[in-house]
């Protein structure tokens, strides 16, 4: 479950301060789904970064599965986030330097499984992209590259999975099959998701909808 | 742990492959590099050490007495304690076996030579001097006169068994200097072959071998009874004067290093910061997938320290094969065998190629490791890189660089000079390339498409450009400079023995043969003979001022005060000496006259009305100036600084010279008829001896532009880092002009325009320094006229811009037909 308190985060830019997300109090029981909607610019990744403990908050706590990650170090949230946590970018960030099924392995070699390899077989299988295992994600088209971040996400099965805009770089055709794979997943593995999304229907798929505007939470 | 390991292996391997035209560049940049530094440095080490370990050895023993007279008398003069341990005669002669004939230079020995060193004779090991009746040669005069040890030669007036072939001669100084090949005459030997005559050029040396704690007075005793116009040495002082030598010819090949090294960390700098750059955001969503940063630390460190070792290897394997090249280049300039090079060379540039990689790499490294995971969401957003950062940046890597010229130099003052030179000369390098560019821009208007395109994206990139205009401007300049003065130098000795007038000189003529060598001269078809009497005499005072007290402000003035002078006299003007001041004595003057040449009246500050005083044989002779003479030195014909009126000098012990013209095909039997009947005479031919002037010099100058070439290599790899780290910029480029319509040949010319005007500038800019560092040197360094080659420049302007323009369209040539397709996706 994810669980914020008074989260808020304000930036300063050449001596002026901006609050990006003012104090939010949120909820999202183990298991559940929750979309997170709002304009452009209105803190949505800002948001999801403070909960994934990719950034830290100006004030208030974030407790990820009954662990409050706020006053952890640096590394210790790496290590984390490496054993419960998922993620899809909307720019699908395969690493370019390595193999579909390498970057598909790669969580669970950070874990330090010795069964990486074959695990991540199974999932990118899963994705049906068996035949694409060899491939530099360079030569993937953007929907195959989605669906491999998705099979990196999932494959060392995390209890909380956040995504930002997993379709926002897709066509509807293609974000359809990104987004079927992701709740089928979530249905199997009772993953806890948070996404970020501008697509109604996207958000619509998810158990509950939280809208930011302007950095506050409706 | 070990799965940690594998993963840091795996990714490393990966970014290897995906990376390889960036490590290439890199690879490159650091063998070059490498190469550069232990080529020339462990050079540069190897004289230095020859030159220490030799410089005992080179002065013949601990204490030497040298001096251009006869000190036979002083030696018998002297008491038993004081008598030299060995003594060496140098002279020209002629050697000959009646068919052929050759100039060598005798060396005649005598007491316990050789005090230091070894001489070796071949089949014979270590001996000292030759048997009576005999002579050791150099291998080269068995091959000139076509005899074998075992044959007689004819020196002077004796005949003399060929007993062995010289291998090693401790004290032979520079053997590309000297004049024809060595023979070894043992001092017994001497008075029969009458070489040792009135006027005959030699030097003597007294040599002496004792232990340390009797020097200092043995030093005291001879400076106190020490001949006139000799000079005594000992070898401690030797040593300083030599290594000081070797010390400012090292630090000038070393400087190119240095250049080599600088511009090799700019390269590797470009690459790995463009490696760096691109690899944030990946790095963050490494991060954020919960990797620990020493992951990322790891894997770079891991490929940049692997690179920079590999490449240290195969640049100090480089090196050392090409140093091992440079004596062939240089031939026999550098004395006997050099010592081999040091492990600690290999460690060295091992070293240095880790440090110049990791100095290079570890601000962007450091700042990939620190890249926030959060950046994986905003991507989009450039890092803010502030100017001031940026500025510190530079510095900082100034600083480092500096710090290991520092180390390299083992000195600070020479390490910080050497790096804070550079850095300026690149420093100006890029302003004037930012001037040029600013113009160029300002011609935009005026061209068309592929014009503007190809002088845009120069200017897009300036920072690029720049850093690749500097460095291949210094690489040029490296390359060109030392070629300008090779040419200079070269026409200086290589004034061509003019058409018609004389081609050998003659010397050693004694008075009562002048009248049958001058006949036989006319019968064997040589002309514009007349010799000339030559007396050795030593300067005593100008005007009541003795020699030693001269105010004489140059170092050449000094030598020209101290050393023996060849006085002459006449009785009418030579015809090609023109008079400058005052006039010609009456040919039946009674008064003691003196007729000086310009320069030496200048050097030493002598005038119309001064009365010179010069020594001869121990007695006095004075003379007053009444005229001043110009000579064309260009001339080879007998030519005197101190010309004395009739008469004074009639008595003197004196010997005759001439120069004389003799056509080619009578060359030959002409020199072995004159040295038949008159053994002691030496013949030199001057074609002989400018050819081997010419040689030296450019074997000196190829060594020099050698090492230029390394530099220029070391540019030509910073132009690749700079291709290399464009190639993303270059295919969208060029995907933008095709979108736009633009056909393959516009691209294609465009990109060639942009490359050949990158090389055009750059090699602009270094021409400009060339010829402006080559006067400077030829003014202040070498005091020759300075006419840098039209034809050289255009041809380095040429082959520059030739030559980037292949380096960079090879460098992008995928970059630019990749279809946009696979571009727009590699750059997702
Ligand atoms: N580190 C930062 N420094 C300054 N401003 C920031 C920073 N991070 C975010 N912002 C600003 O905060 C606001 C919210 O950003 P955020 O990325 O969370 O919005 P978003 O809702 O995800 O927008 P989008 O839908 O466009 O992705 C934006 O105006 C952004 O420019
Ligand atoms: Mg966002």
């Amino acid at each position: 479950m994810i669980s914020a308190k008074k989260l808020s985060k304000s930036v300063s830019l050449q001596e002026a301060h901006f609050t990006i997300l003012q104090p939010t109090d949120l909820d999202i029981p183990a298991g559940s789904s929750c979309a997170v909607v709002g304009p452009s610019g209105s803190g949505k990744s800002t948001l999801l970064a403070l909960l994934a403990g990719l950034d830290s908050p100006t004030s208030g706590t974030v407790t990820l599965s009954g662990v409050n990650i706020t006053n952890l170090n640096e590394e210790a949230k790496a290590r984390f986030r490496r054993d419960h946590i998922g993620f899809i970018f909307q720019n699908f960030q395969l690493m370019p330097t390595l193999t579909a099924l390498e970057n598909v392995a790669l969580p669970l070699q950070l874990q330090g499984r010795r069964d990486a390899q074959a695990v991540a077989k199974q999932w990118l299988a899963k994705t049906g992209l068996s035949h694409r295992e060899q491939h530099l994600p360079a030569l993937l088209s953007g929907g195959e590259q989605q669906r491999v971040a998705v099979a990196r996400a999932f494959a060392s099965e995390p209890a909380i999975l956040f995504a930002d805009e997993p379709t926002g770089s897709l066509d509807g055709h293609n974000g359809e099959q990104v987004l079927a794979l992701m709740f089928d997943l979530n249905a199997d593995k009772q993953t806890t998701i948070l996404l970020v999304t501008h697509d109604q229907r996207v958000a619509d798929r998810c158990d509950r909808q939280i809208a930011l505007v302007d950095g506050r939470l409706q | 742990m070990a799965l940690t390991s594998q993963l840091v292996l795996n990714l490393a391997r990966r970014e290897l492959a995906y990376s390889r035209r960036t490590f290439t560049a890199l690879f490159l940049a650091i063998t070059i590099g490498v190469t550069a530094l232990t080529a020339i440095n462990s050079f540069a080490e190897r004289i230095e050490l020859a030159m220490a370990a030799r410089s005992g050895e080179l002065l013949g023993g601990d204490l030497r007495i040298s001096s251009q007279r006869d000190l036979q008398p002083f030696v018998d003069s002297l008491p038993p304690a004081l008598k030299p341990d060995a003594t060496v005669l140098e002279m020209p002669s002629m050697a000959s076996t009646g068919e052929q004939l050759q100039l060598v230079e005798v060396k005649v020995v005598g007491g316990n030579y050789p005090l230091l060193g070894e001489l070796q004779i071949r089949d014979q090991g270590l001996q000292r001097q030759p048997p009576a009746g005999s002579v050791w040669v150099e291998p080269s005069l068995l091959t000139q006169l076509n005899i074998d040890v075992g044959d007689t030669i004819e020196l002077g007036f004796s005949q003399l068994t060929v007993a062995g072939v010289i291998d090693h001669e401790p004290d032979r100084v520079a053997g590309a200097f000297s004049i024809g090949p060595r023979v070894i005459l043992a001092h017994a030997d001497l008075a029969d072959s009458r070489l040792l005559q009135p006027g005959s050029r030699f030097r003597t040396r007294l040599l002496y071998g004792r232990p340390p704690s009797e020097l200092d007075s043995l030093q005291q005793q001879l400076d106190k009874i020490l001949p006139k116009g000799s000079q005594l040495e000992n070898a401690r002082e030797g040593l300083e004067t030599t290594r000081e030598m070797t010390r400012q010819a090292s630090r000038y090949l070393r400087l190119t290093a240095f250049a080599g090294l600088l511009l090799a960390m700019v390269s590797v700098f470009l690459s790995v910061s463009g490696l760096l750059e691109q690899r944030v955001i990946p790095v963050a969503t490494l991060k954020a997938i919960g990797a620990p940063s020493s992951l990322v630390l790891q894997t770079y460190l891991l490929l940049l320290v692997s690179t920079a070792l590999a490449a240290g290897l195969v640049g100090v394997t480089a090196g050392m094969t090409l140093q091992n090249l440079l004596p062939q280049l240089l031939g026999n300039l550098l004395p006997g065998d050099l010592p081999k090079p040091s492990n600690q060379a290999i460690g060295q540039g091992l070293a240095v190629a880790c440090m110049m990689t990791l100095f290079a790499a570890l601000p962007p490294l450091w700042r990939l490791v620190k890249t926030p995971p959060v950046r994986v969401l905003r991507s989009a957003v450039p890092p803010a890189g502030s100017l001031f950062g940026k500025i510190g940046q530079a510095l900082a890597g100034m600083a480092t660089a500096s710090l290991l010229l520092i180390w390299l130099a083992q000195d600070f003052k020479l390490g910080a000079q050497a790096s804070a030179g550079l850095f300026l000369l690149m420093l100006l390098f890029a302003l004037a390339g930012q001037a040029i560019l600013a113009l160029l821009l300002k011609s935009v208007g005026i061209g068309g498409l592929v014009w503007r395109q190809a002088v845009t994206g120069l200017v897009r990139r300036r920072t690029h450009t720049l850093f690749a205009v500097a460095a291949l401007a210094t690489g040029i300049l490296a390359l060109l400079a030392p070629s300008l003065i090779q040419q200079d130098l070269l026409r200086q000795w290589l004034v061509k023995v003019p058409q018609n007038s004389p081609n050998h000189f003659l010397i050693g003529i004694q008075r009562e043969q002048v009248p049958d060598i001058t006949q036989l001269l006319a019968e064997l078809g040589a002309t514009q003979f007349s010799p000339q009497p030559m007396i050795r005499a030593r300067l005593v005072s100008i005007d009541d001022t003795a020699s030693a007290d001269l105010e004489l402000t140059t170092s050449r003035a000094r030598r020209m005060a101290e050393r023996e002078n060849n006085l002459s006299w006449r009785r009418l003007p030579e015809p090609n000496n023109p008079i400058l001041q005052g006039l010609w004595w009456q040919p039946n003057t009674e008064q003691h006259e003196l007729s000086l040449e310009k320069e030496w009246a200048e050097l030493l500050g002598a005038t119309l009305g001064s009365r010179i005083t010069f020594e001869i044989s121990g007695e006095q002779v004075s003379g007053v100036v009444t005229s001043i003479r110009q000579v064309d030195w260009e001339r080879l014909t007998t030519n005197f600084f101190v010309i004395f009126s009739p008469g004074v000098l009639a008595d003197a012990p004196s010997s005759y010279v001439t120069s004389f013209r003799v056509s080619e095909a009578d060359a030959d039997s002409l020199r072995q008829q004159l040295i038949a009947k008159f053994p002691n005479l030496t013949v030199i031919d001057m074609r002989q001896m400018l050819a081997a002037m010419q040689s030296i010099i450019e074997r000196l100058a190829s060594a020099v532009q050698f090492m230029g070439a390394l530099t220029l290599l070391a540019g030509g790899a910073v132009l690749l880092a700079v291709v290399v780290a464009e190639r993303g910029r270059v295919s969208q480029e060029a995907a933008l002009l095709r979108a736009l319509g633009a056909s393959n040949r516009q691209i294609s010319a465009i990109f060639t325009l942009r490359f050949g005007l990158l090389g055009t500038v750059a090699a602009l800019l270094g021409i400009f320094a060339a010829v402006a560092a080559g006067a400077v040197l030829a003014a202040r360094l070498l005091h020759i006229s300075y006419q840098p080659s039209m034809a050289l420049l255009g041809l380095t302007l040429l082959i520059s811009g030739l030559l980037v323009t292949l380096v960079g369209r090879a460098g992008c040539q995928r970059a630019l037909t990749e279809s946009p397709l696979t571009l727009f996706r590699e750059t997702n």
